[in-house]
């Protein structure tokens, strides 16, 4: 064996490179093995359009990053030209909903509010390790009861609101709420986006105040863009490791982990090279920690089989298009095209293309979300050229028939789709790249593909991520940790999990 | 398309056609699936058969499953608590298995065929949990159960009824160990193994063979006191032995409705089974070491010996007649030992620590009328009949 | 001259109504139930709509009756009797079918002839969910405690849950594993629970079945797994899980019933539609009728659902517009029909050999998940189903009295079908193309079936809506959905079956434990009842 190391972290996503702060700041060896070239996982420029800046919470445990972030308002397109563009703050969303939806504008309001409060609660439990259930651990059940009172804390009303809110899906609720569809579409897009549920699947509204939770507590507030995109902070955050001496090694992926007599002792590298440590955290997704970093003979049979049955398939699918000009969208400034774009028209258009997915079929009118970043941000392309980012759903993990057969069908119905809003944004076409959840699951080893290393429905969330019995960022074997969006509070540009799974590993060397 | 028109709930065992023209009761019994022989002609006859001389049982709807491929071994002593590492080639093992809280799933015997290829019997369903549990091993596992007749030869006699019946230098044969033969032109895997502490062997064979394999066994222990044996005193003579049966003396996690009736190896006897230096992991170990450590075991599984003849079914079990600590799983007066014993599960530290002052209250039915009996008992080890012929090699020849 | 305060009025005679004016009648009270059809029974009824036969025309089996019920009110004495089920089967276009048997051994052979991975499973299948029947068995006896309240009562309520779920008792007993287990049944889709154990379509089909039943929930939405435990969390005779029919029809439970009430003083006035709850400073007084009758009492219980019980008989300027809109959002969706079809013989099913016992209980043809998900989504869509699931069952294959020797009465429900459809509201016309596209569908698995009918009844949801009084014809008078669960049931802050008007109260299948002819809801307010009126009930087992 080579080297020793205190900690070997695999994988080198935004998740790794926190948790790899946290560590080398208390003076811990730390090394990151990543698989790919570069850092970032799925945290990069080729996948994600938008992220929020990382937390308080989390920026201040890790070193400062140089990064402007940028509110983006969120533009809802209508076909009949009267986009909706909300922005998150008050003054300017009751203006434009007075003007396009003067029925619900206090509605709107009210729920922004109530929603908010939720999404803060649930925030609030965001930062530590979940509790485990009758533990005999007196800390456990603090945290329990501590939880039960931020809950009880909101008062009777909205105690029992949210009591109910919990198992409810957002069509319910907007439709309760609001007459403007395309609100009401715009909405439920967030709810169900990334996930394999529809508007009207119980559970999607605790999927929204998940993400609201990550977006600065606010429906369209916290979206943000880098300057530079996503790669620019995962750059920042690995310089920063590198300065406090953590050892990244690019291109290495790790074959396996080093057990013995249920320790962990190091890990193995694809060229067979061994490299010793007595701990080691994937942020990997579970199923490829558990079956193929760890091995199944280290783990009981109903574990596996919670494990078998995590749900990750993702269902999301991305297209880069490059232009040579900025396309011309119908009652659109070419200023405006840098912010989030939403085609998701109704909740029942919603409803009818996650009806295709469920059973892995391409859904002829999929929802777009795109925008094109380059119009603030020349760096991400050759002069004279644009790019657009263009997010799919649903575009399902094992498509039937096969992404290599429906590749071409789906950028089709997207441009198709495109057409309508920007008549000849088709010629202005000359480049095109596809990733597929396969293909996520093929060149970043994500099984599944998803996005969040796994399904936000209630029963994987909180302490049943990614599986009971092993939602505290520790595994079964001693030394293995995880760190991952699988674990909780789940995906989406944090760091919080692996911030969390930091201090449990502190805790315990 | 295979569309059972007869829709009979129970499957016949290829012996059917000998077990039912040699019962002469009618009197059948349910056992997996399968419709199997309750009572023959009297139990305690049957029974003396094993005791005297040989018995003969249809054991077919025992669940058999084949673990083939490279890592069956290693899964094989994943699977186990048992320390197999070491396990040769035709050897027989007695082991039971866990889930991941440690509690028992259920208990059976592995047999070696070869490095690569075991078979597992036992009394409960377990292809989904062998499939679950071999996720990542790529092996093969398949049912056998109704592809392979098996009958258990069992008596002081058998070794010399199964010469007869062409399984030469049987009496070499040590416990636990099997050989293949060839009789009468068809393979039978013979070990010498079995569920009624006597000296005795097990046959296992295709089902095409099983009415030939009978009818030469019958003829073959023609003049060494050969019978039929049926269910009810397979009973007697495992619990004499102090055997355990799964669904009586304790309930498979499988079957547990609730929680707090699963048992740990601990619980139920099994902790010699249970190898926690074993060198790899197998399923349960860190819960099984938790509780060995924590010292959080409950229950003990233990012999009584009770005062009186009337047999104990189903009785509570008290400490100084008043507190009750546990229950008696299953009784008999002992035709052979002449002592009224029975199998209890009891509250540690009774049964562990305290030995004293243990009293059973039964109830014993006298022409309808019922006589409760308190009646003192000791603690004594479980196997209450464990004759010297059991075990010899060669085995005792008539 | 003075008039008649009774000490309760009941609203409506469904099985809740009855069972909630039987233990209240029983504990001495002087009740009055109304009912607004001529007849009673609410959505359990036995009626001739043809000479001859016996329509179970609404619910048309039973499983969830709560034993204890019946003890207590010693239905047996007014003539009830359930006979349980000797099978169920789905069959298949292939011309196979799949079978479950009242006999365990029997139906694991029959799943092994389509798949052995599956018939081993079953088992674990079945452990599974009767762990979780037993976990919610003492749950449905309980009033739900409200979360919010410092009351000792409340929260003695709220440990009683918890020690319930935590205690390792006979009860219970769970351990953290079984916990978790537990909030992944209430809140996976059925769709992915029966996929961590069945690899077959056909067993997926037939098991899903029970999960979609009555509500507006598609196999693959979250929380389905627990519609199916409120199927299954019946009995027949101890044995879990099991159904049967009402020996006579489902008429015959609520007949029992009444005539129960009858014996203890109680009486039931049929045509007696109420219009309105009387208020009068701030507390319930009595009711109004539609014939301008006029009724006093001491309590006044609603057994109608909570959109009509707060949205029609009670004036909104009584009630808080905060509970007013929490009402309002209350789900309640029509999702399912029947086809009620009394029959000159019996009809030949191909695909189950004759003789069968599998064919004497609930028939399918849904062979995938895939197709009832289908069927849902023309639901979304405000249509009825093309290929919906259908449960049919022919009670007089077990029941002597549905029908003369030789004759058959069949009843089919059918999921889905909207309340009210995409193209227009319901009229004449679409109902009988609904019906006719629904025996167009059976015959294509039954080749005699179109010729042995005497007669039929097509009931859309909207059908159930006017006549029965269930709002959108939903048979749970409100979706189980996790939102609409336990403390969440009706309203949350308000299941403990007390409305916010004093001496009003609820009984219907709107609050805890929720629907079909369990009778729980009805028990549970006349414990409220009592408790308040400190009136000690005796020898009673609920």
């Amino acid at each position: 064996m080579t080297k020793n190391y205190d900690v070997i972290i695999i994988g080198g996503g935004h998740n790794a490179l926190v948790c790899a702060n946290i560590l080398a700041k208390k003076n811990k060896k730390v090394l990151i093995c990543e698989a790919r070239d570069t850092c970032g996982g799925l945290a990069t420029n080729d996948l994600s359009n938008f992220t929020p800046d990382f937390c308080s919470k989390v920026k201040s445990e890790i070193d400062n990053i140089a990064i402007n972030h940028s509110s983006v308002s969120s533009i809802a397109l209508s076909e009949t030209g009267h986009h909706l563009k909300l922005t998150g703050k008050e003054a300017e969303d009751r203006k434009t909903l007075e003007q396009l939806a003067p029925e619900d504008v206090e509605r709107y309001f009210k729920l922004q509010k109530k929603l908010s409060l939720f999404s803060k609660t649930l925030g609030s439990f965001m930062h530590s390790s979940p509790p485990r259930l009758l533990h005999k651990n007196f800390s456990d059940y603090f945290k329990l009861f501590k939880l039960g009172l931020n809950v009880r804390l909101m008062g009777r009303n909205n105690f029992n609101e949210f009591a109910r809110m919990i198992g409810l899906n957002i069509a319910d609720e907007l439709e309760d709420n609001f007459k403007n569809t395309l609100l009401q579409g715009l909405i439920s897009h967030d709810a169900v986006t990334g996930s394999n549920l529809g508007p009207r699947s119980p559970g999607s509204l605790i999927n929204l105040l998940f993400r609201m939770a990550n977006h600065n507590n606010s429906l369209f507030g916290g979206i943000q863009q880098a300057k530079g995109g996503v790669d620019a902070v995962i750059k920042s955050l690995e310089d920063n490791v590198v300065k406090r001496g953590v050892e990244i090694k690019t291109s290495s992926f790790v074959k396996r982990c080093i057990i013995e007599n249920d320790q962990v002792k190091g890990i193995e590298l694809g060229n067979g090279a061994l490299i010793h440590a007595d701990t080691v955290i994937s942020s990997a997704d579970p199923k490829s920690t558990y079956f193929c970093l760890l091995g199944t003979e280290h783990l009981d049979t109903d574990f596996k089989r919670r494990i078998k049955h995590h749900r990750s398939k993702g269902r999301v699918s991305k297209l880069q298009l490059t232009l040579n000009k900025v396309p011309e969208f119908k009652n659109l400034e070419p200023t405006e095209l840098s912010q989030r774009l939403v085609i998701s028209p109704s909740i029942d258009y919603i409803e009818e293309n996650f009806n295709y997915s469920k059973f892995e079929n391409l859904s002829p009118e999929p929802i777009l979300e795109f925008s094109i970043p380059s119009l603030e941000d020349n760096s991400l392309c050759q002069d004279g050229q644009h790019i657009m980012n263009i997010q799919i759903q649903y575009a399902p993990f094992n498509v039937k028939g096969g992404w290599e057969n429906k590749k071409t069908e789906c950028i089709d119905n997207v441009l198709t789709i495109l057409e309508k809003y920007a008549p000849g944004i088709k010629s202005c076409i000359v480049g095109q790249d596809f990733i597929s959840p396969n293909d996520i699951e093929k060149n970043f080893n994500v099984t599944g593909g998803h996005w969040h290393h796994g399904e936000i429905q209630i029963d994987q969330l909180f302490m049943l991520r990614p599986i009971p019995g092993a939602a505290q960022y520790k595994t079964p074997v001693n030394g293995l940790y995880m760190c991952g969006a699988g674990t909780h509070p789940g995906g989406g540009m944090t760091g919080i999990p692996g911030k969390n799974a930091a201090h449990e590993v502190l805790k315990n060397i | 398309m295979n569309k059972d028109l007869t829709q009979a709930a129970l499957k016949f065992s290829p012996f059917h056609n000998r077990t039912s023209r040699a019962c002469r009761t009618n009197s059948w019994y349910r056992w997996s699936g399968y419709t199997v022989v309750a009572e023959y002609s009297t139990t305690e006859l049957e029974y003396t058969a094993t005791r005297n001389g040989t018995s003969v049982m249809d054991l077919t709807p025992m669940y058999k499953y084949e673990i083939k491929g490279e890592r069956a071994k290693e899964f094989i002593n994943y699977f186990v608590t048992r320390d197999l590492s070491n396990m040769d080639n035709n050897t027989v093992a007695y082991v039971i298995w866990c889930n991941e809280e440690g509690k028992v799933v259920d208990d059976g015997t592995v047999f070696c065929l070869n490095q690569n290829e075991f078979k597992l019997c036992c009394a409960v369903k377990m292809q989904t949990w062998l499939k679950d549990s071999a996720d990542g091993f790529d092996i093969e596992i398949s049912d056998v159960t109704d592809d392979i007749a098996a009958l258990s030869v069992q008596g002081p006699t058998s070794c010399s009824v199964l010469k007869n019946y062409g399984a030469t230098d049987l009496e070499l044969l040590k416990p636990f160990e099997s050989k293949d033969f060839i009789i009468d032109g068809y393979n039978v895997l013979i070990s010498r193994t079995g569920f009624t502490g006597d000296l005795g062997y097990e046959l296992w064979t295709n089902p095409e063979n099983a009415e030939n394999m009978w009818d030469s066994l019958m003829e073959s222990g023609k003049h060494l006191k050969i019978r039929p044996m049926g269910m009810h005193a397979l009973e007697m003579v495992r619990i004499e032995a102090g055997f355990i049966q799964t669904s009586t003396d304790f309930v498979s996690t499988e079957h547990a409705l609730r929680p707090v009736r699963m048992r740990s190896p601990y619980e139920i006897g099994m902790g010699w089974l249970v190898h926690l230096n074993k060198e790899s992991y197998f399923i349960g170990k860190r819960a099984l070491k938790e509780e060995k450590e924590n010292g959080t075991t409950e229950r003990i599984l233990v012999g009584l010996d009770i005062e009186g003849d009337k047999p104990a079914h189903g009785a509570v079990i008290y400490n100084k007649k008043k507190e009750d600590v546990g229950i008696v799983t299953a009784a008999l007066w002992s035709p052979t030992l002449k002592r009224n014993i029975a199998i209890a599960s009891l509250m540690r530290p009774y049964g562990s620590k305290i030995k004293e002052d243990i009293f059973v209250e039964i109830y014993h039915p006298e022409e309808l009328e019922y006589k409760k009996i308190w009646a003192t008992c000791k603690i004594v080890k479980r196997q209450f009949y464990n004759p010297e012929r059991r075990n010899l090699v060669p085995a005792e020849l008539y | 001259m003075k008039k008649k305060i009774y000490d309760a009025i009941v609203v409506g005679a469904g099985h809740n109504g009855l069972t909630a004016a039987s233990y209240m009648a029983k504990a001495g009270l002087d009740v009055l139930v109304l009912e607004k059809n001529d007849y009673i029974g609410g959505a359990a009824v036995s009626r001739e709509l043809f000479p001859g036969w016996k329509y179970s025309n609404c619910s048309y089996v039973c499983s969830l009756l709560r034993p204890e019920i019946m003890r207590d009110l010693e239905l047996y004495k007014y003539g009830l009797q359930i006979i349980p089920y000797e099978g169920s089967a789905t069959m298949m276009k292939n011309g196979d079918y799949y079978a479950h048997y009242h006999d365990h051994d029997m139906t694991v052979k029959s799943i092994s002839r389509h798949s052995k991975h599956d018939a081993e499973a079953y088992d674990r299948y079945s452990r599974d969910v009767m762990r979780q029947c037993k976990i919610i068995k003492p749950l449905l006896k309980m009033t739900p405690p409200d979360l919010t309240s410092f009351k000792p009562k409340d929260i003695f309520g709220a440990l009683e849950f918890a020690k319930h779920f935590a205690a390792k008792d006979e009860l219970g007993g769970l351990g953290e594993k079984e916990i978790y287990d537990t909030i992944r049944f209430y809140t996976m889709s059925i769709s992915d629970y029966l996929d961590e154990y069945f690899e077959t379509d056909i067993t997926k089909a037939h098991l899903a079945g029970s999960a979609i039943i009555g509500t507006a929930l598609g196999p693959c939405s979250p929380g389905s797994a627990y519609v199916l435990l409120h199927h299954y969390m019946g009995e027949v005779d101890g044995s879990i899980g099991s159904w049967g029919y009402a020996r006579g029809g489902m008429g015959s439970i609520t007949k029992a019933m009444s005539e129960c009430l009858k014996s203890h003083g109680g009486t039931v006035q049929a045509s007696s539609e109420v219009t309105n709850v009387i208020v009068k400073n701030g507390r319930a007084v009595g009711v109004a009728t539609k014939n301008g009758d006029e009724f006093y009492a001491k309590k006044v219980v609603s057994n109608l659902d909570v959109k009509r019980t707060f949205l029609k008989i009670t004036d909104e300027s009584d009630l808080q517009p905060d509970f007013v809109e929490r009402v309002k959002n209350f789900k309640i969706r029509g999702s399912s029909g029947k086809l009620n079809i009394a029959l000159e013989g019996l009809p030949t099913f191909p695909s189950i050999p004759k003789d069968d016992p599998g064919g004497n209980g609930d028939l399918h043809f849904t062979e995938t998940i895939e197709e009832m998900e289908g069927a849902y989504d023309d639901w979304k869509r405000g249509q009825w189903s093309k290929m919906p699931y259908v449960d049919m069952c022919l009670p007089s294959k077990s029941d002597p009295t549905m029908a003369a020797p030789g004759k058959h009465f069949m009843s089919v429900f059918i999921q889905y079908v909207p309340f009210e459809l995409a193209n227009g509201g319901w009229n004449e016309q679409r109902k009988q193309d609904f019906g006719n596209h629904i025996i167009n569908r059976i015959a294509e698995y039954s080749p005699d079936f179109k010729d042995l009918i005497a007669h039929y009844e097509v009931r859309t949801p909207k059908d159930i809506h006017d006549e029965v009084g269930l709002t959108e014809g939903n048979i749970f008078q409100g979706e189980l959905t996790m939102d609409q669960l336990m403390f969440n049931r009706p309203v949350t802050g308000y299941a403990q079956y007390r409305a916010p008007i004093k001496d009003l109260y609820m009984c219907s299948s709107s609050t805890h434990p929720g629907g079909g002819v369990m009778g729980a809801p009805g028990a549970n307010a006349a414990r409220e009842i009592l408790s308040d009126m400190s009136i000690k009930q005796k020898g009673n087992h609920y």
